[in-house]
């Protein structure tokens, strides 16, 4: 049977290859999506738990990827007394914005503002240059948007209608890309005499339970009316995340369906094309006495080689555009194996799928119709 | 008793509104070790009669005796079975399967039967004289070679019933001859059971047995 199918495709060299590139593509479609989404976010997790920080504090309905959110910076104070300083060993405000357009690079990056003497509590480690002053309008950039955007010390960078002078490269992984002084940005962000931060990360003390600190925090009250703190731990960073990026999710899953049309429709076409140019070997099958059982088969093994191979490609694909992307970007793709099942299995079922009809339309033809077909 | 035997035979075509009668009460018998042939003009109905003595259509009435077993009542899937494991066609147009070799037409009957491929594949493309070419394509062969592949195809599996529609009907004289003689040879040493359809009274000649049809029926026997 696999003799059958394998010269059968052979035969067709350029159609089958045409196939599996069909089924590849919709295999690192969704491999290559869902892979940017989950690097993405285990980037991002992973330099917020490199600044060595226990608890982030968010405020009501923050978003992850986003810009500016606010809350009264008088919050740090009132999280300092709740929680006692047996258990708090310090407390960074941060105001968060973003960056549109750095260099080459147009990807949008978080830029924190954040207080000189604050830095080392967020693990920012110079690999060059100097850290900012922080009554200046002066940047840190990491090391890999440096390499990317062709930014380096010395250089300004255009933001918020100001001209900021770039004046360290920073090692990456640590909280965010871009540093910029805590008085500058809110200066710019927030006019007006009120204090606000965006993000409050607090650092426990050695044996202090981060997870209850966390609950204590989300329980806070000031003046008889709950703050709405939303505390997020390091430690569930990732899952918290997840849930705040569902609809990139929910995205991942249409992509999933239309990976899984793509095959159907790859294998539904191919292999109709397929039973209508090979009728007469169908007929010819039948007249050696094959049972409909047997032409079926024989057509669905063809489609499942094609598949196996497309999905074999497509994961190729992918671990490929794993390597580019971030290479050429700052974009991450993480590809796990369990989404390479997923897409295996997605292949393989769209195509096996696609094939049932065409081999339903060859086990039925007429022998005698097929034998005489031109 | 008969190994091929038919009773009243009829089959008729349906054309727009009407049915057209193609066979018209077909009565025969054929022994086991014949080589018999049926001849007549084209359109007599001679390639329906093979037709529905292999099993790949079915008559409109009246009985196919194959072996002691009555046909006509079989399911698709029964007929099927009756076809691998009794039958084996020749056909005019060799009807090779053009993307395997000349071995793997032959491999492909052993595995529709559910035998092992390599069991006598070897043996019978050499009596054919294709020991040679037992990786060629089709394509890669003459005709009359590939004639020698699709009668190795249809042999292999030891049929009750060799049928053949027209075997030398694309063939030239020379091939035609070596062909006949591979029927004539399969006959007599092996005892193979032929029955061959032809317009070709030459070709007629080599058989133990001619009938002639003549208007869906047998005329002469």
């Amino acid at each position: 049977m696999s003799n059958l199918a394998t010269a059968n495709l052979w035969h067709r060299k350029t159609r089958s290859a045409i196939s599996v590139f069909g089924i590849a593509i919709g295999v690192a479609l969704l491999l290559v999506l869902k892979g940017m989404l989950v690097g993405t976010i285990d980037e991002i997790t992973s330099r917020m738990k490199n600044t060595g920080v226990d608890i982030y504090v968010f405020y009501q309905n923050y978003d992850i990827f986003g810009g500016t959110l606010k809350m009264p910076l008088s919050f740090g104070e009132v999280i300092k007394k709740e929680i006692s300083s047996d258990r708090l060993e310090s407390l960074v405000p941060i105001v968060q914005d973003k960056l549109g357009e750095i260099g080459t690079v147009t990807q949008e990056q978080r830029v924190w503002g954040v207080s000189r003497a604050d830095l080392g509590k967020l693990n920012v480690k110079l690999s060059g240059g100097r850290f900012f002053d922080d009554n200046k309008y002066e940047m840190l950039i990491d090391s890999r948007l440096a390499a990317h955007s062709g930014v380096g010390i010395g250089d300004t960078v255009r933001y918020l209608n100001r001209d900021w002078k770039v004046v360290g490269i920073h090692d990456i992984g640590a909280g965010v890309r871009v540093y910029v002084p805590f008085n500058r940005l809110h200066e710019v962000l927030f006019r007006g005499k009120d204090r606000f931060a965006s993000i409050f990360a607090i650092k426990c003390k050695p044996g202090a339970d981060a997870q209850q600190v966390a609950r204590d925090i989300e329980k806070i009250q000031h003046k008889g009316k709950k703050l709405d703190l939303l505390p997020v731990e390091t430690a569930t960073m990732y899952e918290t995340f997840r849930e705040k990026a569902k609809i990139i999710d929910d995205f991942a899953n249409y992509v999933t369906i239309v990976a899984l049309s793509i095959s159907f429709l790859v294998i539904l076409l191919t292999m109709y094309t397929v039973v209508a140019e090979r009728t007469r070997d169908i007929g010819i099958l039948k007249s050696l006495g094959a049972t409909r059982m047997f032409i079926a088969r024989a057509i669905i093994t063809e489609s499942l080689i094609l598949c196996v191979l497309g999905v074999g490609v497509g994961a190729g694909l992918s671990y490929f555009a794993a390597w580019l992307i971030p290479a050429v970007s700052l974009l991450n793709v993480t590809i796990s194996p369990g989404w390479v099942l997923i897409a295996a299995v997605v292949g393989l079922f769209g195509g096996v799928l696609g094939a049932f009809y065409p081999a339903a339309l060859a086990a039925g033809k007429d022998p005698v119709v097929a034998l005489t077909y031109e | 008793m008969p190994i091929l035997q038919t009773i009243d035979l009829h089959k008729s075509y349906r054309i727009g509104s009407h049915w057209e009668p193609v066979l018209m009460g077909i009565d025969m018998e054929i022994e086991e070790g014949e080589f018999a042939c049926i001849v007549g003009p084209s359109g007599c109905g001679k390639s329906t009669l093979l037709h529905l003595l292999g099993g790949l259509h079915r008559a409109t009435s009246g009985r196919i005796f194959l072996d002691g077993d009555e046909i006509t009542a079989l399911s698709d899937a029964a007929l099927a079975k009756i076809r691998r494991n009794k039958m084996g066609f020749v056909f005019q147009r060799f009807n090779l399967l053009p993307t395997l070799s000349a071995r793997g037409n032959i491999e492909i009957a052993m595995k529709i039967r559910g035998l092992p491929s390599n069991d006598g594949v070897v043996e019978v493309l050499k009596q054919m004289g294709l020991g040679e070419k037992m990786r060629h394509k089709p394509n890669e062969l003459s005709i009359g070679e590939q004639q020698r592949v699709a009668i190795a195809r249809a042999i292999v599996n030891k049929p009750k019933l060799l049928l053949a529609d027209e075997p030398t009907g694309n063939l030239d004289s020379e091939n035609s001859r070596r062909i006949l003689a591979e029927f004539k040879r399969l006959n007599e040493e092996m005892g193979q059971t032929i029955l061959m359809i032809t317009h070709n009274l030459e070709a007629a000649a080599v058989a133990s047995r001619t009938l002639r049809m003549k208007d869906g029926r047998i005329a002469e026997d």
